[in-house]
C-alpha cells in the first residue's frame, strides 16, 4: 500500500496542481480586507508579545478584552485562550512587520499543509490515489475552509493538528517511537491551540478508536501516551483559567447548540442526504465488532463520522456556539465526501459525476434538501450572495478576492487615520480591537466592560447591531452612550458611505459577505464631539 | 440484487441529483433575476412572514414564562405539586422547582431575559427586512407589483402585504415593551426576596 506513493515527482501530478490551486486561493490578496474583531484580538496580543515577551492585555494605552475584563488578572497577563496562536502571529509580525498579510500568512500556509496532509493520509493508508486527490480537491474547493484558513486565528492550526494526530494514529505507534511522539505532540499542542477543540476531539476520538480500532490499542503504550499528553497539557489547565470559564456553561442551551451545530454540519460540511445515506449504509452496525465494515477505507469513514458527531455532542456543552468550532473537522468531512463520490461513481457513473459536480462547484446539495425539509438556518438579513443561499461558492469567493469591497472596518480605520488627532479617545460599541490595532489612539468600549472615563470621548461610534453580554444585559459601552452621553446636543453625526455591517471579515459562513449589501439597513455613523463655543457676554 | 431493482435505484439516484441540480440552478441569483424577476421579492416576503411567526412564537413563550414566574412568586405556589400542564410547557423548570427554588428562579429569569433579547433582536432585523422589501418594491415597475406573486401570496399586492407586516411589527413592539416592564418588575421582586 505504501509503495503506491513511491513514484517520481512530476509537476503535472494531480496533487501538485491541487496544491498550486490551494496556494493561490489561500495566499492571493491575503490582506484584501482588514482584521475583524477576533483576529484583531490575536493581532493586538501578538504585538504586545513583541514588546513584553508575553501576551499582555494592556499596553499602557489600550485594553484588550471581549469578556468584560475577565481574561486577565491584576498583571494583565492573558489567561483566557491558549497562547500558541498568539506566538505564531507574533513570530510572523517579527519577520514581516505588524501587517495584515504577515498576521494571516502563517495560518494560510498551515491551511496548505492541511490540503497536502489529507492527500497524504488517504494515499498512504488506503492506497487510493483517486480518493486522495478527490478529498484534497474537495477541501481546496471548500469556501468556508478557505475563509477560516485566511484568518489570523488558530483555525487552520487546529485542523492540521487534528489531521496529524489521525495520521500518527494510523501509523505503527505501538512499536515505533516516531509516530508515538507525533501523536502525543499533535494532541498536546492541540490543547495549546484551543482547549475546546482538544476536549471535543480527543474524547470522541478515543472512544471511537476503542470501538473501531480496538486491535491498534495496546494498553501499556496507550497509557504511556495519555500520561505524556497530560504532561504537555497540565500547565495550560492552570494558565488558561478553564475552571473560571466553566461557570458560564448553561445546560438549558444544549438543545439550541445541538440544533445549530447540526445545521452547520449539514449546510456547509456534509450534506444531509449524504448523512442519511451513511446512516442507512451502517444501519446494521451494532455494538458487535463483527458488524463493523471490513473494508479499511469504509471503516475509517465510519471512524471519522463518529468523531464528527461526538465532537458536536461535546461542543454543545460549551456556552458559545459558533460554526468555527467545527473548522478542524473540515478535512475529515472532505475525506468522507471523497469516499462517497467514489462509491457513487463506481455504482453509477452519471450519478457519480453529478454528485462530484454538485459537491465541488455548488452548495446546492447542502441547501436545497434543507430548504425542502424547512430546517435551514438562514439569518433573516442574509442576502442572496452569501453561502446560506444556493450559489457557486468559489465564484463568490473569487469575486471577493478580485474585487474586494471596503468593509465597515476598512472605513472606520481610514476615517480615524485621517481625522483623529493625537490624544483623542474613541468610544465604539464594537470593532474596538480593530481600531486599537490599526490606529494609535486610545479606543474604549466594545465588549471591554465597565467604562471609567472623565469627561466625554472625542469620537463615538454607536453601531447599528445592538450587543448584549452573556447575561443578556446591554453591554456597558451601549449603556454608557445611552445614559451618559448626549449625542444629539454634544456631537455632530458624520455618515460614511458604507453599510454598518455587524462584523466585517468574519469567516463563519452565515455571517460572511462576499460583496456589499444592496440595501443596507443602516449606514455607518460616527459622532464627532462639538467644541464648546467661546463664551460671549 | 435483481437487475430491475438495481436499475430502479440507479434511476432514483440520478433523478434525485438532477432535481437538486435543476432546483439549485433556478435559485442562483443571476439566473433567478433573469428567469423569475419577482421571485426574490417573494422570498423576502416569505422570510418576513416566517420572521413574524417566529416573533409571535417567542412573544407567546416569553409571556408564558413570565406568567409562570409570577405564579411561582405568589405565596404558597412554590410548594404546590408538579402539575401536568406546567410540565408540558416547562419540563426542566417544573422538574427542578421543588428541589431547588433558587436555581429555578435563576434559570427562569435567565431564560426570560434571553427570550426578551431574542425578540428585540428579531424585531430589529425584521424592521430592516421590511425596509429592504419596500425599496425592492419601488424598483419593480408598477404593473408587476399589482400581479399576484405566487400561490402563497395569491391576490395580494406586495406593497399591501408589506404594509400589514409593518402593522404587525408595531403590535409586536408594543407587546415587547409591556413584557419588558413586567420582566423588570419581576427581576426587582426576585432581587428583593
Amino acid at each position: 500500500m505504501h509503495n503506491a506513493e513511491k513514484r517520481g515527482f512530476h509537476f503535472l501530478q494531480p496533487i501538485v496542481i491541487i496544491l498550486a490551486l490551494g496556494a493561490f486561493l489561500l495566499l492571493f490578496r491575503l490582506d484584501h480586507r482588514p482584521f475583524w474583531q477576533d483576529e484583531a484580538e490575536t493581532a493586538c496580543l501578538a504585538r504586545n508579545v513583541l514588546t513584553y515577551g508575553v501576551p499582555r492585555a494592556y499596553d499602557g494605552v489600550n485594553l484588550i478584552s471581549q469578556e468584560q475584563g475577565q481574561e486577565f488578572g491584576q498583571n494583565f497577563l492573558w489567561r483566557w485562550s491558549p497562547w500558541l496562536q498568539i506566538y505564531i502571529a507574533a513570530a510572523a509580525f517579527k519577520i514581516g512587520g505588524c501587517t495584515t498579510y504577515a498576521g494571516r500568512l502563517p495560518f494560510a500556509i498551515l491551511g496548505i499543509g492541511c490540503i497536502f496532509l489529507v492527500y497524504k493520509f488517504v494515499r498512504r493508508n488506503f492506497g487510493d490515489a483517486t480518493w486522495a486527490c478527490l478529498a484534497a480537491l474537495l477541501l481546496t474547493g471548500s469556501v468556508p475552509f478557505l475563509m477560516f484558513c485566511r484568518q489570523c486565528r488558530y483555525y487552520s492550526l487546529g485542523a492540521l493538528l487534528t489531521l496529524l494526530s489521525l495520521y500518527a494514529f494510523m501509523e505503527d505507534w505501538q512499536t515505533r517511537y516516531g509516530p508515538a511522539l507525533l501523536l502525543c505532540l499533535a494532541v498536546g499542542i492541540l490543547f495549546h491551540t484551543n482547549y475546546l477543540l482538544f476536549f471535543s476531539f480527543t474524547i470522541p476520538g478515543l472512544l471511537a478508536a476503542i470501538w473501531i480500532y480496538y486491535d491498534r490499542l495496546r494498553l501499556r503504550r496507550t497509557l504511556e501516551l495519555c500520561i505524556a499528553t497530560i504532561l504537555i497539557v497540565v500547565s495550560g489547565l492552570f494558565l488558561y483559567r478553564i475552571q473560571q470559564q466553566s461557570h458560564i456553561i448553561k445546560l438549558v442551551l444544549i438543545p439550541r447548540n445541538l440544533e445549530n451545530y447540526f445545521n452547520g454540519l449539514f449546510q456547509y460540511m456534509v450534506p444531509l442526504p449524504i448523512g442519511l445515506y451513511l446512516l442507512w449504509r451502517w444501519r446494521r452496525v451494532r455494538g458487535r465488532r463483527s458488524s463493523l465494515p471490513a473494508e479499511p477505507g469504509e471503516r475509517f469513514v465510519l471512524f471519522a463520522s463518529l468523531i464528527i458527531v461526538g465532537n458536536i455532542l461535546l461542543l454543545s456543552l460549551a456556552p458559545q456556539c459558533e460554526h468555527r468550532y467545527l473548522m478542524h473537522l473540515y478535512p475529515l468531512a472532505a475525506i468522507i465526501l471523497g469516499w462517497v463520490i467514489l462509491r457513487a461513481w463506481r455504482y453509477h457513473k452519471i450519478s457519480g459525476a453529478l454528485l462530484g459536480f454538485l459537491l465541488l462547484f455548488t452548495n446546492w446539495l447542502y441547501l436545497v434538501p434543507m430548504d425542502w425539509a424547512q430546517i435551514i438556518n438562514r439569518p433573516i438579513l442574509n442576502d442572496r450572495h452569501q453561502l446560506t443561499h444556493p450559489n457557486f461558492p468559489l465564484k463568490l469567493f473569487l469575486t471577493e478576492l478580485f474585487d474586494p469591497y471596503p468593509d465597515v472596518n476598512y472605513h472606520l480605520i481610514q476615517f480615524f487615520q485621517t481625522y483623529a488627532q493625537p490624544g483623542d479617545i474613541i468610544l465604539t460599541t464594537y470593532s474596538d480591537l480593530v481600531l486599537q490595532f490599526y490606529t494609535p489612539y486610545r479606543v474604549i468600549g466594545g465588549l471591554q466592560g465597565t467604562i471609567s472615563l472623565d469627561g466625554s470621548p472625542a469620537w463615538v461610534v454607536p453601531r447599528w447591531e445592538t450587543r448584549w453580554n452573556r447575561a443578556y444585559r446591554l453591554n456597558d459601552s451601549e449603556l454608557f452612550i445611552k445614559d451618559k452621553l448626549s449625542l444629539a446636543s454634544d456631537y455632530q453625526p458624520i455618515t460614511l458611505p458604507c453599510a454598518d455591517e455587524p462584523y466585517g471579515n468574519r469567516p463563519d459562513p452565515y455571517s460572511h459577505r462576499f460583496m456589499p449589501e444592496a440595501d443596507p439597513p443602516a449606514r455607518l455613523v460616527i459622532y464627532k464631539k462639538l467644541r464648546p463655543r467661546p463664551y460671549v457676554p | 440484487m435483481s437487475l430491475n431493482r438495481l436499475k430502479f435505484w440507479n434511476f432514483l439516484l440520478a433523478a434525485g441529483l438532477l432535481a437538486v441540480l435543476v432546483l439549485g440552478l433556478t435559485e442562483v441569483p443571476e439566473l433567478q433575476d433573469y428567469l423569475f424577476p419577482t421571485r426574490h421579492l417573494e422570498v423576502m416576503l416569505r422570510s418576513a412572514k416566517k420572521g413574524c411567526l417566529k416573533i409571535e412564537e417567542n412573544l407567546t413563550s416569553l409571556r408564558a414564562r413570565l406568567a409562570y414566574l409570577e405564579w411561582f412568586l405568589a405565596p404558597g405556589a412554590s410548594n404546590q405539586k408538579v402539575s401536568w400542564d406546567r410540565i408540558v410547557s416547562f419540563p426542566f423548570s417544573e422538574g427542578i422547582r421543588q428541589w431547588s427554588p433558587h436555581f429555578f428562579l435563576e434559570i427562569n429569569l435567565y431564560l426570560a431575559k434571553r427570550g426578551k433579547v431574542n425578540v428585540e433582536r428579531r424585531l430589529k432585523y425584521l424592521d430592516a427586512l421590511l425596509y429592504r422589501i419596500d425599496s425592492n418594491i419601488k424598483k419593480i415597475p408598477p404593473c408587476d407589483t399589482t400581479e399576484p406573486l405566487s400561490r402563497q401570496f395569491r391576490g395580494i399586492i406586495p406593497s399591501q402585504q408589506n404594509q400589514k407586516f409593518h402593522q404587525r411589527w408595531l403590535l409586536y413592539n408594543r407587546g415587547l415593551n409591556e413584557l419588558t416592564d413586567q420582566l423588570t418588575s419581576l427581576g426587582d421582586n426576585i432581587q428583593n426576596k
